[in-house]
């Protein structure tokens, strides 16, 4: 890696400590994109939400997402002693903390990182013990306290996405970097459309779109209909105007293909200066488009100054980025495999180089 | 796959040599994957790659042995770079497929009639009639296994 790439990285190395399955990881060395590979269960999507809660600095709401996403729940009481199902903070941490000296800790090795405690009372100010008296009851962890680098926060341990607990002060805190989570499907978020339109990041997602609906792909747009739709949270839908069509087609239509290749190229453009992860990239595409897809991710990231982490099972996948890795210039594509190992996990680093012998020669590497 | 073992050996006649070696000394098929790495040049690119291959019990690596030196320095770095430390000097421990070379003016057949000057023990194990074609360009002098098992150590040889 060159060192005006590691210089602009928010990660160029990545340290875990107490997360979820994770009990202490280090990747030395992380890419513009890095592709990680592993077993099932070895730790690679958790690996993904470490940087979304890094980026976001441990911003409450993230906690929630993260916890929710997992079905990871406590049965609390609030106060009027009516009992509710909270998103539990005791799941992020390494064994559920049953060690009490269990911490968390986010960040490049060496770096500014991200570290979360589970807090006792006489660990609070006044004004945090004004704060949480009223907080969930039941939650193994009662109370957790945030800190990036000289700054820190409590929050209770249910982290309960309604008022009062919802209503967290306002943070002084740096800002968050952005951060695009990419899941399967067309992105339900589509907000962000009204500044794509009619700019060249439109044309981009017609491009990214002709990888699999080839030169058919006049234009896209995103249409919002009258009310929400049965099924769906949001009343936006994404529709495409082919060569030769008469009228416009869902992108729904086209499969999981035409969504992936839609959700990147949607997510590149949303999350410029910041991160981008996404899991299982293969998802829906054939494997005669992995190296298109890899080289349209690679270089927007490298255009875009965003850091992309992604996470993948398949070979095609692996041999699409080692060929679009080496082809790109500066591009800076690394492999990562997470192997389990007792105890914990540990990091096996691809370079370009060794990924093009791998392609090249058919050596695994997954 | 779990506990594998493979040798990289730099072509066609070296895959036939060990597996022939190997099930006249064994009388059974090698118990470890032979690849054919198609030439030195490809078997040092890929051999880091292959130490940091998952569930790798042991790498063995067969090249001809030119310049000795130079490239057990070569096979060395290489190694290195997955922190793999091989010691400075090889550990050769197997030496030499001898063949009978036609005297001058004795043509092959000729050869093949003759009797075989019998070198050593390894030698008795292989039918040169068998072997003739394979090693008449190359002889393999150096079998090197790097071991990533700690315990195991870097010196054990080769069978």
């Amino acid at each position: 890696m060159d060192t005006e790439t590691s210089a602009t990285l928010h990660l160029p190395s990545l340290e875990i400590t107490g997360f979820r399955g994770l009990d202490r990881l280090t990747i030395p060395r992380l890419g513009r994109v890095t592709l990680l590979a592993g077993r099932n269960a070895v730790g690679k999507t958790t690996v993904l939400d470490a940087v979304r809660l890094f980026a976001a600095r441990g911003l409450p709401r993230v906690l929630a997402d993260l916890l929710m996403e997992r079905d990871e729940f406590a049965a609390c009481l609030v106060e009027d002693r009516s009992p509710v199902v909270a998103p539990d903070a005791a799941a992020l941490f390494h064994r559920r903390g049953e060690d009490r000296e269990t911490r968390i800790a986010i960040g490049p090795a060496g770096g500014e990182g991200l570290a979360l405690e589970a807090s006792q009372p006489d660990d609070w100010t006044d004004e945090e013990r004004k704060r949480l008296v009223r907080s969930p009851l039941g939650a193994d962890v009662a109370a957790l306290r945030i800190k990036y680098d000289r700054w820190s926060e409590v929050v209770p341990g249910a982290l309960l996405k309604a008022k009062p607990f919802w209503n967290y002060p306002q943070r002084d805190w740096p800002p968050a970097l952005w951060c695009e989570s990419l899941g399967p499907g067309v992105p339900e978020n589509l907000a962000h459309w009204g500044r794509i339109a009619l700019t060249d990041d439109e044309d981009f997602l017609v491009q990214s779109l002709r990888l699999v609906l080839d030169e058919r792909v006049d234009r896209l747009a995103v249409v919002d209909d009258s009310g929400p739709r049965p099924g769906s949270r949001s009343n936006r839908r994404v529709i495409v105007k082919l060569s030769g069509h008469p009228g416009p087609v869902p992108l729904k239509r086209f499969g999981d293909g035409a969504a992936r290749l839609f959700g990147a190229a949607l997510a590149l453009t949303r999350s410029r200066g910041g991160l981008l992860v996404i899991d299982e990239a293969e998802n829906g595409l054939h494997y005669t488009v992995h190296e298109a897809f890899w080289r349209l991710v690679l270089k927007a990231a490298r255009e875009g100054g965003i850091q992309v982490l992604a996470t993948t099972h398949s070979w095609d996948c692996i041999v699409g980025f080692a060929r679009a890795a080496t082809d790109c210039k500066r591009a800076d594509g690394v492999l990562v495999r997470l192997e389990a190992e007792d105890p914990g996990c540990r990091p096996v680093v691809y370079s370009e180089d060794e990924l093009r012998v791998a392609a090249e020669q058919r050596i695994e590497v997954r | 796959m779990a506990n594998e073992r493979i040798l990289l050996v730099e072509g066609e006649d070296d895959e036939h040599v060990v597996r022939h070696l190997y099930r006249k000394a064994c009388d059974i098929e090698p118990n470890f994957r032979i690849v054919n790495q198609r030439g030195y040049e490809k078997l040092l690119e890929a051999l880091g790659v292959y130490l940091k291959k998952s569930g790798l019990q042991t790498l063995g690596v067969v090249v001809d042995a030119d310049d000795r030196e130079a490239r057990w320095q070569e096979l060395a770095a290489s190694a290195k770079k997955c922190a793999v430390s091989l010691p400075d000097v090889p550990d050769v421990v197997a030496v030499r497929c001898g063949v009978a070379r036609p005297a001058a003016g004795q043509d092959d057949s000729a050869r093949t009639r003759s009797p075989r000057p019998r070198s050593s023990t390894r030698d008795r194990l292989v039918n040169p009639a068998r072997l003739r074609a394979s090693v008449r360009r190359r002889r393999t002098d150096a079998h090197v296994r790097a071991s990533r098992d700690p315990q195991a150590g870097l010196k054990r040889p080769i069978t």
